[in-house]
This record gives structure tokens, sequence and C-alpha cells, in this order.
């Protein structure tokens, strides 16, 4: 694959054409957040955390792929802050307990904003009331962690093909649905896939909260975006 | 030596695991009590400020009138306020209750409780209680507060950090395992 | 027809071929025969097409005219919009309550009529209107509005009541003639045309010089943004592919536009040539015109003309309905639609040009831009850029309504100012004028030598004037629910940010916002502007952010000052209040 020379922040770097920008910064050890993005998949582009300039234009980082010459500015106090700001409204748009979740430590919402030292959120927190939905034999759906990156409904499917996970309803009434009849059918490998896939504590197992202890987890060490020497 | 910074604590709709927090940071509280007095505070049994404080440190959000005019009266006695984990930050879990309406709330709690004696069932209401909110508010919607330490509790490690950056206006950052929302 | 539910949806399948890009059609047919789409319906219909009823449920419940609930056999959607409010809706919707024993959101069990609300219908200028299944029924009063329930509750079918005012009432619209077309002004696109002409020409030509024409007129997309036309149609026809396909952009969602109805009316052949001559300009056989829900009325209409056309004309046109949903306005939401899945935006790049229905490379326009290209190609592009501004050649069509004594359709070469149209229009009083919508810009009406052109004030179409004794912050409290409810809520920013900005408002208007609130909700408007995924978010901030630019003194005036001691002025009082109703009647509060 040819290499093309592109700027972040003024600094020059090199990465394949064509590349996933968050991919081409994170080659190059400059760490673009994001929620929703998952390496290897298609991009879903549905959080918006990624938002950098490209050229001089806010876009978010994970929609576009790498050309030649491109002028990447991440890391200004501006869109620091405004990344943040998407962050905490994420959070209160839904109902964080994060002290009461089981995916604290391994939730990436968290881990992001820790990343960004988020101490409070700008907004008011909204402790809009959202249902639990336990009627799934083996999956529930905590829509009160839920941030509505897509990952589960674009990128899940079972082992026929069928669509699993799907939105109902549309603006702020949008919510993750399950399909009762076929979730039924998922295998142990299926399930576990589509928990690790949520990156918050929205999709949870029956019978299976905390199986990690406090401390191991994920990000409980290190933080997420921290890019380890030799790694690339 | 200059002059003690003096401080006040207060715990609102918490658990009072933040003050337990606080008293984990042991030997150095050798040290704190070098640097700090402590005026209105549930660790001094003091009641009521007898002086004006520097730092007002709030554990817990209001989910009564009673912790509004408290934290009104620290936000006036105070020249800096803190909001100490999760509870003064963003409701934490009694703002669990925010999502269900105050007399389904109550009922649940008082009337309906499997505890509850037949025939003598009653919600707790007299002129000397506080009368509870609508819902659990953080403080920074009822006052100004000036610093944020998230935790559930919050470490030793960035309580420490915090009040001794506070304290000694040094701006040291605090390692990343111990910003934590749980 | 088949009245038993599963060898229904068995045979609907077969019609469509099985084909997912129609499912709002046979959404649509499924609602039309059982006036709701059951949770059976959807068991069925996901089983005969292989597809989880989840996936299935994905599309059904984005769009709003689309029910899951009985809905009722008669179904009628009030007209919300500002204007509408304005004109009296309150007053209609109160007397179909009433007269109906429900309230809006409702179905009445004994009658089997639901009563909804809708955003803009597109009838602003002979409003208050209505839709009843989709006919639509406009000047709307009180009275009428009893009249009409009481006939719908004896089991009158809503067609035989079009053009009815009352029963006493002797004046009597002409049959079909609920809707009338009020051109005040007539220029380029309107004046006298040749029918065939424009075509004619175009065939003559190669499809290098129709861009070449476009070009040289000057001619930027109608719908709001602006985007070149011929720039769209290069791109599109550079890019290779077996197919190409010509879409029409019948959408017209903006509150307060109605000028596409007119010439969705009265002017279906323009816009066939026009969809024709791009098809022949991009290489493209085969045109689709999305056409709103709301003006599903216009379609037997549009199916004669089109079976004229087609005909005449080698190029194929088909019409999909939409379903109620303001986002499928945005091109990419609205191939989305066409493909009969979830309104919502696309991400960009690949650009439709490159990659838009089904993948091949599409042209998407508004109608009014269909029907200019067909005017340019039959009087040639001087004549068209001849008027208007430097970069906004021509002229267009603006939908006139609010306070003022001439609404209807203008139409206006650019350039023109605020003080030349208020005075066309006859403006009483006028106070504001909202230019292009909601997502557009509220001015005073002060600004008289502002221009309507790309330059200054970009425009949809639409202008709305306001007069002294509306309240501004209503209309802009309304616009801000407007977008709440019809961001598509796939992107964060967008679906929790507005509903930040709504509480603003609202708080302003109760008179309990701070100085230091607008100081955040004005970074609040960047960030959601600069980081949404599409129009809808990029937009939304506007009715805050031009109206504080236009009238400060409107927030000024309700913000109270921050406090200097830090104590934010908290209700305690409203916070208690529910606690002090508990035992307001019983001291056990039991």
């Amino acid at each position: 694959m040819k290499e093309v020379s592109f700027k972040i922040d003024g600094k020059t770097y090199k990465a394949p054409l064509g590349e996933n920008l968050i991919m081409a910064a994170k080659r190059n050890g400059v760490y673009i957040p994001t929620l929703c993005y998952l390496e290897g998949h298609p991009c879903l582009g549905t959080c918006r955390v990624c938002t950098i300039r490209v050229n001089g234009r806010s876009m978010a980082a994970c929609t576009l792929t790498l050309t030649e010459n491109m002028q990447l500015e991440v890391n200004t106090s501006e869109l620091q802050d405004m990344r943040k700001a998407i962050v905490e409204l994420i959070f209160v748009e839904g109902n964080h307990f994060c002290p009461a979740c089981e995916k604290g430590g391994d939730c990436q919402l968290q881990a992001v904003a820790y990343a960004m030292d988020m101490r409070v959120a700008r907004f008011h927190y909204s402790f809009s009331p959202y249902r639990i939905h336990y009627e799934g034999k083996n999956i529930i759906l905590e829509h009160n962690r839920c941030m509505h990156c897509k990952r589960c409904t674009n990128l899940f499917q079972d082992d026929q093909g069928y669509k699993i996970f799907s939105f109902i309803n549309r603006g702020s009434k949008t919510r993750v649905m399950i399909d009762l009849d076929r979730e039924k059918l998922l295998s142990a490998e299926k399930l576990r896939e589509a928990k690790q896939l949520c990156p918050t504590g929205a999709i949870l197992l029956q019978g299976g909260g905390f199986d990690r202890a406090i401390g191991t987890r994920q990000y409980d060490q290190r933080p997420i975006g921290v890019i380890p020497k030799g790694e690339k | 030596m200059p002059p003690k910074r003096v401080i006040g604590t207060i715990s609102l709709a918490g658990c009072f695991g933040c003050h337990m927090s606080i008293l984990d940071i042991d030997l150095k509280f050798l040290e704190l009590i070098e640097l700090v007095e402590f005026n209105r505070s549930p660790l001094t049994d003091i009641k009521t400020f007898t002086k004006h404080c520097d730092i007002g440190i709030i554990e817990g959000g209001c989910c009564n009138d009673e912790n509004v005019h408290t934290l009104i009266s620290f936000r006036k006695n105070c020249d800096i306020l803190v909001s100490l984990g999760e509870c003064a930050i963003m409701g934490g879990l009694p703002a669990l209750r925010n999502k269900i309406d105050l007399y389904d709330c109550l009922k649940e709690a008082y009337l309906n409780v499997p505890s509850s004696v037949p025939g003598n069932q009653m919600i707790p209401h007299h002129p000397d209680l506080p009368k509870i909110l609508d819902r659990i508010y953080p403080c920074h919607e009822i006052v100004k507060i000036d610093h944020f330490i998230p935790g559930c509790p919050p470490c030793d490690e960035i309580i420490w950090k915090s009040l001794t950056n506070l304290i000694t206006g040094k701006s040291e950052t605090i390692p990343y395992p111990f910003l934590k929302y749980d | 027809m088949d009245t038993f539910l599963p060898s229904f949806i068995e045979k609907l399948v077969i019609q469509y071929q099985g084909d997912k890009c129609t499912l709002l059609n046979m959404l649509w047919d499924i609602q039309k025969h059982f006036d709701y789409v059951s949770e059976e319906a959807v068991a069925h219909l996901a089983r005969n097409l292989n597809i989880s009823q989840i996936d299935l449920q994905d599309t059904l419940t984005f769009y709003h005219f689309f029910h899951t609930r009985p809905a009722g056999k008669v179904k009628i959607y009030l007209d919300t919009s500002v204007t509408a409010v304005h004109q009296g809706q309150a007053q209609v919707q109160a007397a179909f309550e009433k007269e109906l024993g429900i309230v809006l959101g409702e179905v009445s069990k004994d009658y089997d009529i639901g009563l909804y609300a809708t955003p803009c219908i597109g009838l602003s200028d002979q409003g208050p209107a209505c839709l009843i299944n989709f006919l639509p029924f406009t000047q709307m009063t009180a009275k009428r509005a009893v009249f009409i329930a009481r006939q719908l509750k004896k089991g009158i079918s809503p067609q035989k009541l079009l053009g009815c005012l009352g029963r006493k009432s002797k004046k009597r619209l002409r049959q079909g003639q609920e809707v009338t077309n009020l051109i005040q002004r007539k220029d380029f696109l309107l004046n006298d045309r040749v029918a065939g002409a424009g075509l004619k020409k175009a065939m003559q030509k190669t499809p290098e010089d129709i861009i070449n024409n476009i070009k040289i007129s000057g001619l930027r997309g109608r719908g709001g943004a602006g985007f070149p036309t011929w720039k769209k149609w290069e791109l599109c026809r550079n890019t290779e592919s077996d197919t190409h396909y010509v879409i029409c952009n019948a959408d017209e969602g903006e509150p307060g536009t109605f000028k596409d109805r007119l010439l969705l009316t009265k002017h279906a052949p323009m816009l066939f040539e026009g969809m024709a001559i791009t098809g022949r300009a991009i290489g493209a056989q085969e045109g689709i015109i999305y056409l709103r829900a709301e003006y599903q009325y216009l379609l037997p209409r549009l199916s004669r003309a089109l079976t004229i056309f087609h005909k005449k004309y080698l190029f194929r046109i088909r019409i999909q309905i939409g379903a109620g949903a303001y986002v499928c306005g945005e091109e990419t939401a609205l191939l989305e639609s066409l493909e009969g899945k979830r309104g919502e935006p696309r991400i960009r790049p690949p650009f439709p040009v490159e990659s838009g229905y089904k993948g091949r490379p599409t042209v998407i326009n508004n109608v009014e831009t269909f029907c200019t290209v067909t005017r340019i190609m039959e009087k040639g592009p001087k004549k068209f850029c001849d008027k208007g501004t430097e970069q906004s050649s021509g002229t267009r069509l603006f939908s006139l309504s609010g306070d003022i004594l001439k609404p209807g359709i203008y139409e206006w070469p650019f350039g023109i100012t605020i003080s030349q149209i208020l005075t066309e229009v006859r403006a009483r009083d006028a106070l504001a004028l909202q230019i292009g919508g909601p997502s557009g810009t509220l001015i005073s009406a002060h600004e008289k030598e502002r221009k309507i052109c790309f330059e200054d004030l970009a425009t949809g179409g639409a202008i709305t004037v306001f007069s002294k004794k509306r309240d501004l912050l209503q209309i802009i409290q309304k616009h801000m629910e407007f977008f709440v409810n019809e961001s598509c809520g796939c992107c964060s920013p967008c679906r929790a940010g507005n509903v930040m900005l709504l509480e603003f408002v609202q708080m302003l208007k109760d008179r309990k916002a701070h100085a230091r609130n607008l100081k955040n909700v004005l970074q609040w408007c960047r960030i959601i502007t600069q980081t949404s995924r599409c129009g809808l978010g990029q937009t939304s901030s506007n009715p805050i952010l031009t109206a504080l630019k236009s009238f400060p003194e409107l927030f000024h005036n309700f913000l109270i000052p921050d406090p200097k001691d830090g104590v934010w002025n908290f209700d305690l009082k409203m916070a208690t209040g529910k606690y002090d109703q508990i035992f307001e009647k019983n001291e056990h509060g039991i």
C-alpha cells in the first residue's frame, strides 16, 4: 500500500493511503478518542467523540480515510473541549451511575472520560426514566447506560445472519431493542461477543454480572489510548 | 509559618463514605493538621461555623430542604467549595430515586414495606422533620462549586493530592489509577 | 381484498417480489387495510421477508405516520406548526377533542377515530389545516371541526366532507378545492410554458452541452444548501456505473414551505421533463420521486400526469411515498428511506453522486430545481442568469405565510430585499421574519436592506412573517421542539444536545435562566453545530443563535443576573411542592 504523508497539529507523519484516520493517527502514536468506532469494522459515525479538524473543517475522524497532505488538528484546546463536551452530554443523557455498574473499569465511555479528566458534566443531569429490559432469556438491556453507538445494531448478527439488535423510535426517544425470539437461540460465544461489543454496560448477560475483580479490569491501571512502546 | 487554613466539611445526602475516605489518608493526617484546622465538620463535631473557612468540603447531594440550607450556609461561609464524591457531583446512588415519583417512593418505603405495622402505617411527617425534595439535586445546581473530586468514594490519594494542591497552590497531576467514578 | 392478515401479507410480499427496498410501501398497504401495523403483522411480514422482527421494527417505528397500536379507521392529523398555532390551531384541536371525547394522541374507541399532532403539512398559507386520512382540510375553525367530527362520527367518509364548511353554511368550497394554490407573482419559472419544449431542446444537445448550459445559468440547488447543480451532475456523470439514478426530493418538510406543493399540483409535467433532462445529462434511464406522506393526496393527479408522460417519453419515473420524517429531506437519509430503512443520514463520503441509491451514482435535486432546469433548457441559460445576483442567479419560488394579507407563492429574483417583501405581501405590524424555516434565520423586520440570496440570507424558500403580537420565545421553543422530535437520533450531539437547548428555552420562558446559562448555551450551540452528523444538527441551533443576533433584548430581558455570592436562585418551594402536596389532604400521607 502506498504511504502518504499528512500532518497532525503541525507535525508530519506517514501512513498508508486510504487508511482510517483514527488508525493512521494511532499508528503514529496519536490517540483520537472514540466510542463507536471499532477497529476492523465499518465505521458508524454516531458518537462524534472523534471530532477533529480536517483541512479546517470539523469532521468525525472515524468517517474519513487518509489522502495525501491532509492537515489534521487533533489536540487543540478547543477540539479537546468539544470532544469532552460530547462525552459529558452522553453522561447526562443516560443515567450513568458508575458506582453501581457491573462494567466499571471495563467501560469505554468511562475510560474515555477518565482520559479527558472529566470531573462533572457541564450539562444538566437529566435523570430520564429509562426501562431495564429483563425480558430476554439471555440478555438484559440496561437502557440507562445505552449511548446509542449502534455497534450492536450494525455490527452484530446471529449465526444465521439475522439482526438481533435494532433501534426503535427516533429523536430523543430512540432506544435499542432486541429480538426476543432470536435472542433465545444465541450461543454462549455469540452472547459474549454481544456483551463485549457494547462500549458501556448496556448489554449484560443474565446471571453474569461482576465477572472480574475490580482492580484487574481493562482500564483500571492503564488508560485507554495509551499505545505501549513497540506496539504499533 | 503561614497561618493555618480553615476547613469545613459536611455530609448531606451521602453515606459518610467520603468522610471515611478522608480518614483513610492515615498518617498523612498528621501532616494535614500542621497545615489546616477544622471548623464546622462531623470530624470536630462543631455544628455551626465559628469562623470563616477557606475550604468547604461537601459530601452528598441535596435530598431535603435542610440539605439546601446547609449547603447555602457553606457557600456563604467558605471561599472555596469542593464537591467530594459522586453523590455531591451527580446525585449518586440516592439519585436512583430521581426516576421515581416521590409519592411512589415514600409509599414503597413506609406504607407497602413488609415491616410496616398494619393499621399503623404512616409516612413520617412533622414540622421538625426536613421536607423531602422532589428529587436529589447535585450540589452545583444549587450553589457555585469550585472543584470536583469524583469517586465512590474518592480514594485517599486523590483526596490528599487535591487538598494539598488547594492548600499549597501547587498543581500536581493526579496519577491515572486514582481518578475513578466508582 | 383479503382481510385475513397472514394471507394478505403473503400476497403483499409476492406482489412486491420480496424486495426489502419496498418496505415502506408494504407497511403502508398493511396500515391502509388494518388501520395499524400490529405485532402480528410484523411477525408475519418478517417471516415472509426472512428478516428478524426487530429488523422490521427498526424501519416501522422511525416514521411517525406508521402506527403500531390501534390508531382508528379515521386518522386526523392536526398541523401543529407555529404558523398553525398562530392561526388558531388550539381552538380547532379543542373542538375535535371535545366532540370526540379524547385528547390529542388518543383514539376514540366508540367511533374508531384517532387524533394526532404532526409538524407542518405544507398548508401554512391556508391554515390551520389538518389531514384526515391524508386528505387535506384547510381553513379550519372550531365550528368546522365540530361539523366534521360529527359527520365522521356518523360514519361519513372524509372524502365526502372535502369542501364542506358546515351544515348551515351555504358556502361550499368547490369539490377537491380544499387546497388553493395562490400564485401572487410569476416570473421566469411560472410564466407561460411551452409543454415539452425544454426536454425537446435538451434531446438535441449532448449531455456535456446540457451540463454546460446549466453551468452558464449558474443554477444552484433549491433545497436550501445551494450546491451548484451542474457540478453535482458532472460528478455523477463522471462516476462509472452500469446504472445511474435521478431522484427528486419532494419531501418538502421545512415548516412554512409549500411551494413544491404548487409545482407538484400544477406543473408535474415540468418536473418530469426536468428529471428526464437530468437523466440525459448524467446517463440515467430511471427516476424516482420521493413524495412526502403529507402530500399523498396529490398521488392520483401525479400518477395520471405520469401515465401521459410515459406515453411520450422513454425516461421511467416512479413515485415513492414517505411516511413522516423531516430528516428524510436530507438527501442521504432520503436514500436510506427509499431503500426501505430508517431515515438516518449516511456517512459522507461517499457522496450520493458516487454511491447513492442502491450504491449507484445518483443525482438528488429538489422539485423546484428540476422544474427550473426545464425552463432553462426551454428559454436558454442567459435569460435565467440575467436575473438575480452574482452568486445567486435567477428567480426562485417563495412560500409566504404568517401575519400578512397576501399569503401564497411568490416568484422573485434573488436579491430581493426584506423591505420589498414586506410591502408586496402586505405585512401588518411586522416584528420578525423567519427566513427558511426553523433551520434558517430569524431576522428583525427592521433589517430592511437585507437580501434574500446565498450571499446574505440563504433559504429553502419559506418566509414566515410574525407580527408584534407574537411571542418570539414561544416561536423559538416550538422550533426547538420540532428539532428534538425530528432528530433521527443516531448521533449524540443532535439527539441529546437539542434536548439541552430546548430545556434552556423553557427555562428562559419561565424566567429561570441565568446569564451564565446563556453563555454556556452559546458554547453548546457551537458544539452541536460543528459535531453533528448531518444538516439537521448542524442547523438546529439556528432558532436560538439567529434570534439572539436580531433580538438580543429578548434574551437579556428574561435572564436573571448571576448572583455574586454564588448561591444560585434555587426554587426550593417548587422542589418541596410535591412533598407538601402529599400531606395537604391527609397528614399521614396515605
